[in-house]
């Protein structure tokens, strides 16, 4: 922890001689500051929710005297970064008298409003971590050694904020946020702990000219007024309270207070109160407080006076509004159109509590339809505001608020009640309205996004209903642990599954008209979101195609789409739902290739070989979670391929400690060492997210692993150069081994492209985003061809974050394939013809209802795809996805010992047969006998001792003595020269007596030839 | 057609069966579509200790059909310095084949312990699929091809302690 001894020694600054006057004449300030510090710091400016469009950090000088500061600089590192990424250099001389502040601006960003105050210096190069990082004021423009070396003599003053800051003056200061910024909630009182000292605010920038505040100097009594609600209707009340701050040296005693209400309908000397009485909530609180009748309307400033014992007074006003009574009106009335006609405005309205939740309630019409045109249910959102203890499942309640649309940006926003809000309970324990049965004929695929609106506020019920996603959480990153929040997607039982669509989709309004050749999507508007929880119930977590019977809700919009919030009391029943399926074994003429997004895979450490990156330092519980989730999946579900194409994965060490623990695992379980190496180059991602390679060693020969793309650029949107390859493909050069025949070539490509996120953004950050987009494929499609023209068999794994058709915007499964869809039919003109021939995406071979890597908002999609040249495609290449991630529910990251939800991808798993090799086919075969409980089982492998290939073997016949074995026939596969297969074989005792002799005879197929075998046998004794 | 081996199992065994499969292979053995093969060989074991006969592997192309006589005509243990005679196995050149060369190999396994499986012998050979010149006369086919092929049999088996590897008929 950072001394005040210390700060005091760090002191850079020139003192100008008042300082020395004011210690000689013992003025009053309270001279326990001596340097400049950090008063406050923004760091989300500009971003998407961000209120103002720049970070900035304030300066203040709290000491007596005026500060020169010479040459300094604000410096600042990542959250977890041990090295300063960002040097901002401040102006040579900065003269702060005391009290006086200082602002200091980055360049404005495209979101949030200007900077209330114009900086001193704007335009700089910050860029601070939104809700983490680690800031420092240093008297130097030298970029301090270490992002952590409080004794560093330069550093003035240090401020790490947000719990993931690895460095700061005592705990770090609160995460601030888009709309919060870290302030000094005293900037006299200087502590040396960040996290006492500052707190989460609303950003009040101060600069160079706005009021001094000069720590020491006798402060006046001063008062502050508000009314609550600071608007209410006539002929209701409204409580006024004034906050006092007493005034300093003397202090302030026997304070008085009054106001002026003669505006509406009081006294002009209405005297308000700390004393318990009147509203007044604490006595002795120096808020003084007055609950008012209010009978005039319009909008009244009223004057409030306050007076100590020390004859000092101090003025301040309260703001009312008083509004006419609003209109009683049927909630019918309210919903008879979208927007309301009452939008906007206060209402009173009455209905039945059908559903309480913590910020809100619906209320439902009495006399509500069961087959309504327009809704008979209304929101009443009470935000933090507490509800009347009587707000309770079947209340009947009079409400008055004003009327809103909410969220306004979505095509079917709900409407609600908002505050200020009164309300007046008529009875309770009334009937409930009977709820709106949802059938599969009103559950459409076909029906439209507004095909559930006229339902909103109202109970619904639904008989069957079935899932088509698993039940989502909050993630804590650090422990990686999800906390479930109750809600998923699906569909009225016998609706068929929802799968993404080509096109743009009808919900997506952000980048305004298309050309019209380009093709929407419907947005799958048979999907229903459930919330399990909202209501009070525990948390149903669940799978896609889980079966819930019974089921009864409240239909909401206030998420922009239609979601039942599940009744607390009575529970929908829950069966079925998924099963882990491994994927099939590759048979012995196959190799596999592998793809796997495994969703920000980072250690526990901070590794010293992506500094400046964001990626979180996570627990060593979570790691080794992860870790040994991670193996168990691809030894038992993937069946151990031969190559896996790696996305999001930190560094090498985390890959190799993957490869580590598949080896380890696969042995302690009985397995022959996979040997698995691991390949990763560190690319240009900013969250250390990079493509890799897990090789198994024991069947493929790596040839060479090289990176390709790293520095390469595109032209943005505003005509910069600009990164193009944030991952940059990994491209593994390898032989399949074929025993001792020559080893198969093959060229594997991991890939991960930009993802999806603000690609329909307006602005020249979407237009970047989509150039971007194409300018990746673009560059993927000519490395391809490239390997391609040279005769390579290459094959593409990875999280291509695309369809398998064009969004609309981007084609750039297309455009990597080299047949994109016609220029007119998407946004960005997409260029053809780079691969030559096209290229061929496994996924398109598959049956439509099994393509799917991902779940998004209940719509099953493709983003993970395999790629591959068209020799790559004889009829028995397939494609098979482990749907162990994106249909689980995100609690299961939980769990070590269940292999689902490692990520938020479904692994992929390509299948391709191995070229025989030519030449001339001896098989021989061996058994090893040993005796069971029903008789005996023989080991039999069959070893090709040829030079060529012997393939489609087939064990036809075995028999010992007399007895025939089973299973048989055994397919075998292919038999590379110089491998073996083993197979085993039940006989039946009727064999032979244990200790006879006897003669074990096999016979049998290959493609072009037959085979066979006869060993005399001894049969063994059961032991 | 007949042929017949004569093949000696010493601890330079597989000395002596190098010049065996070099010479087989080089010598295709004419087969008549529609009959059999039989391999009839000769198994000396020329040294000490008793050489025990305990299985056989062969592969062999489509459509031929290799029957393994191993076990029915030879003996478990071959004694020390002795010589057994016998049909090893035959190949049936089904019906309706295509005429031309097919390739086979026959391994016998064992060794000098009960349990060995060493592979003591490979007898890689070729035979040239070649279709009847006459109709056979359907009655008598076997009958008449078996007499013939005893007779040869004979006629090798007298001069067998000459004959190192016989050619084919």
């Amino acid at each position: 922890m950072l001394t005040y001894s210390f700060v005091r020694r760090n002191l850079s600054v020139s003192v100008s001689l008042l300082l020395v006057l004011a210690m000689f004449c013992g003025a009053g300030f309270a001279q326990n500051n001596t340097h400049v510090i950090l008063s406050q710091i923004y760091a989300a400016g500009g971003n998407s929710g961000a209120v103002l469009n720049a970070d900035y950090v304030e300066l203040f000088n709290p000491t007596g005297n005026t500060l020169t500061l010479n040459n300094y600089s604000i410096q600042y590192a990542s959250a977890t970064g041990s090295t300063i990424s960002t040097v901002t250099i401040l102006p040579a001389t900065i003269t702060l008298a005391p009290g006086q502040y200082y602002l200091i601006a980055a360049s404005a960003g495209s979101n949030g409003a200007a900077l209330p105050v114009t900086p001193d210096v704007a335009d700089t190069n910050i860029a601070f971590g939104a809700t983490a990082g680690k800031v420092a004021l240093v008297s130097s423009t030298t970029k301090l050694a270490s992002a952590c070396n409080l004794s560093d003599p330069t550093v003035v003053d240090y401020v790490g904020y947000g719990t993931t800051a690895s460095c700061s003056l005592g705990s770090p200061a609160p995460a601030p946020s888009t709309t919060k910024a870290d302030v000094r909630t005293n900037v006299c009182t200087i502590t040396n702990n960040s996290g006492m000292e500052f707190a989460a605010q609303d950003p009040a920038p101060h600069n160079s000219g706005s009021t001094p505040f000069v720590c020491g100097a006798p402060t006046p009594l001063a008062a502050t007024g508000q009314a609550t609600p600071s608007t209410v209707f006539s002929g209701n009340s409204t409580l006024l309270t004034v906050a006092v701050t007493l005034g300093t040296q003397p202090v302030s005693s026997g304070i008085a207070v009054a106001a002026d209400l003669s505006a509406i309908g009081g006294s002009a000397t209405q005297t308000l109160f700390d004393d318990g009485t009147n509203g007044d909530a604490v006595a002795g609180d120096n808020v003084f407080s007055y609950s008012a009748p209010v009978m005039s309307t319009g909008s009244f400033s009223l004057p409030v006076t306050v007076m100590d014992q020390q004859m000092r007074s101090a003025h301040a006003s309260i703001a009312l509004t008083v509004a006419v009574p609003p209109p009683t009106v049927s909630i019918q009335e309210i919903q008879s159109a979208k927007p309301s006609p009452y939008a906007t405005k206060a209402v009173t309205t009455s209905g039945i509590v059908v559903g309480v939740k913590s910020n809100g309630f619906y209320l439902e019409a009495k006399d509500a339809s069961t087959n309504p045109t327009t809704p008979q249910g209304v929101l009443v959102y009470t935000g933090s505001t507490a509800k009347p203890s009587y707000i309770a499942i079947g209340s009947e309640v009079e409400v008055t608020g004003v009327v809103s649309t909410y969220p306004t940006t979505s095509l079917t926003p709900g409407t609600e009640i908002d505050g200020p809000q009164t309300f007046t309970l008529i009875g309770t324990s009334r009937p409930l309205p009977a709820p709106v049965k949802i059938t599969a004929a009103m559950d459409s695929p076909t029906g439209g996004i507004f095909q559930f609106t006229r339902f909103e506020g109202m109970r619904v019920a639904i008989d069957s209903f079935t899932t088509t996603s698993g039940t989502d959480a909050s993630l804590n990153e650090t422990t990686e642990t999800n906390t479930s929040n109750g809600r998923f997607y699906g569909v009225v039982t016998g609706v068929p599954r929802p799968f993404r669509e080509p096109g743009v989709a009808v919900t997506d309004t952000g980048f305004g008209p298309l050309p019209p050749s380009v093709p929407l999507w419907d947005s799958n508007p048979e999907l229903l979101q459930l919330d399990s929880i909202a209501f009070g119930g525990p948390a149903i977590n669940l799978t896609s195609n889980t079966t819930l019977t019974g089921m009864v809700g409240v239909m909401d919009f206030s998420f922009g789409g239609p979601e039942i919030l599940l009744d607390a009391a009575t529970r929908p029943t829950v069966t079925g739902g998924m099963m882990v399926e491994p994927v099939p074994a590759a048979t012995g003429d196959e190799f596999t290739i592998a793809s796997f997004n495994m969703e920000r895979f980072y250690n526990d450490q901070n590794d010293q070989d992506n500094p400046g990156s964001s990626a979180v330092k996570v627990t060593t519980e979570a790691y080794q979670r992860r870790l040994a989730k991670a193996s168990l999946a691809i030894r038992t579900v993937l069946n151990s391929p031969d190559i896996i194409g790696t996305q999001e994965i930190e560094n090498l060490a985390v890959l190799t400690d993957l490869a580590n623990k598949i080896n380890s695992d696969t042995v302690a379980a009985g397995g022959s060492d996979p040997q698995y190496v691991p390949y990763l180059f560190l690319a240009n991602d900013g969250t250390a997210i990079n493509t890799g390679f897990l090789v198994k060693s024991t069947r493929v020969t790596t040839v060479n692993v090289e990176q390709s793309g790293l520095t390469t650029t595109f032209t943005n949107s505003q005509g910069k150069q600009a990164i193009l390859n944030d991952r940059t493909p990994l491209v593994l050069h390898a032989g399949i081994k074929r025993g001792s025949a020559a080893d198969y070539p093959v060229t594997v490509i991991s890939v991960h492209q930009r993802s999806l996120i603000d690609i329909d953004d307006p602005t020249s950050t979407g237009a970047t985003v989509r150039l971007k987009r194409e300018a990746q494929a673009e560059y993927l499609a000519k490395l391809i061809q490239s390997y391609q023209a040279a005769g390579e068999h290459v094959v593409t794994v990875g999280d291509y974050n695309s369809f398998e058709f064009s969004d609309g915007f981007v084609d750039t499964i297309g455009v990597t394939k080299g047949n994109p869809v016609p220029a007119d039919q998407v946004v960005t003109p997409p260029v053809a013809g780079l691969a030559n021939p096209p290229l061929v995406d496994l996924v398109t071979l598959l049956p439509a209802d099994q393509r799917q890597s991902y779940v998004e908002d209940g719509s099953a999609q493709v983003l993970d795809h395999v790629v591959v040249t068209q020799d790559l495609v004889p009829t028995n290449t397939r494609l098979v996805y482990a749907h162990i991630d994106s249909d689980w529910p995100l609690v299961n990251l939980n769990d070590a010992t269940n292999p689902t939800r490692i990520s938020d991808h479904d692994p992929a798993v390509a299948y391709f047969r191995i070229p025989a090799v030519q030449g001339t086919v001896k098989l021989a075969t061996s058994s090893a006998l040993t005796a069971t409980a029903n008789g005996y089982q023989a080991m039999i492998t069959v070893t090709n001792n040829g030079t060529g290939t012997a393939e489609d073997v087939k064990l036809a016949a075995a028999v010992l003595g007399n007895a025939s074995g089973s299973p048989l026939p055994a397919m075998l596969g292919d038999i590379q020269p110089g491998a073996s297969k083993t197979v085993t074989i039940d006989f039946p005792a009727s064999a032979g007596a244990p200790g006879s002799a006897t003669v074990e005879r096999l016979t049998g197929t290959y493609q072009g030839g037959s085979f066979g075998g006869s060993l005399r046998a001894t049969l063994p004794v059961n032991q | 057609m007949m042929k017949k081996m004569c093949v000696s199992f010493s601890m330079l065994v597989m000395v002596v069966l190098l010049g065996f499969t070099s010479r087989a292979s080089a010598d295709p053995i004419v087969g008549i579509i529609g009959s059999s093969v039989s391999f009839p060989v000769e198994l000396d074991n020329t040294g000490n200790p008793d050489l025990y006969l305990n299985g056989s592997n062969f592969t062999i192309d489509s459509p031929l059909v290799l029957n393994d006589m191993l076990f029915a005509n030879f003996p478990p243990v071959i004694p020390a310095n002795a010589i057994l005679d016998g049909v090893l196995f035959t190949v049936d050149l089904p019906a309706g084949m295509t005429p031309g060369l097919y390739n086979g190999v026959y391994s016998i396994l064992g060794g000098f312990t009960p349990d060995a499986m060493d592979d003591l012998v490979d007898f890689e050979f070729q035979i040239d699929a070649q279709p009847a010149a006459s109709p056979i006369p359907e009655p008598g086919t076997w009958l008449l091809l078996g007499t013939g092929l005893g007779l040869l049999g004979m006629t090798v088996y007298g001069r067998r302690r000459q004959a190192s590897f016989g050619s084919a008929a």
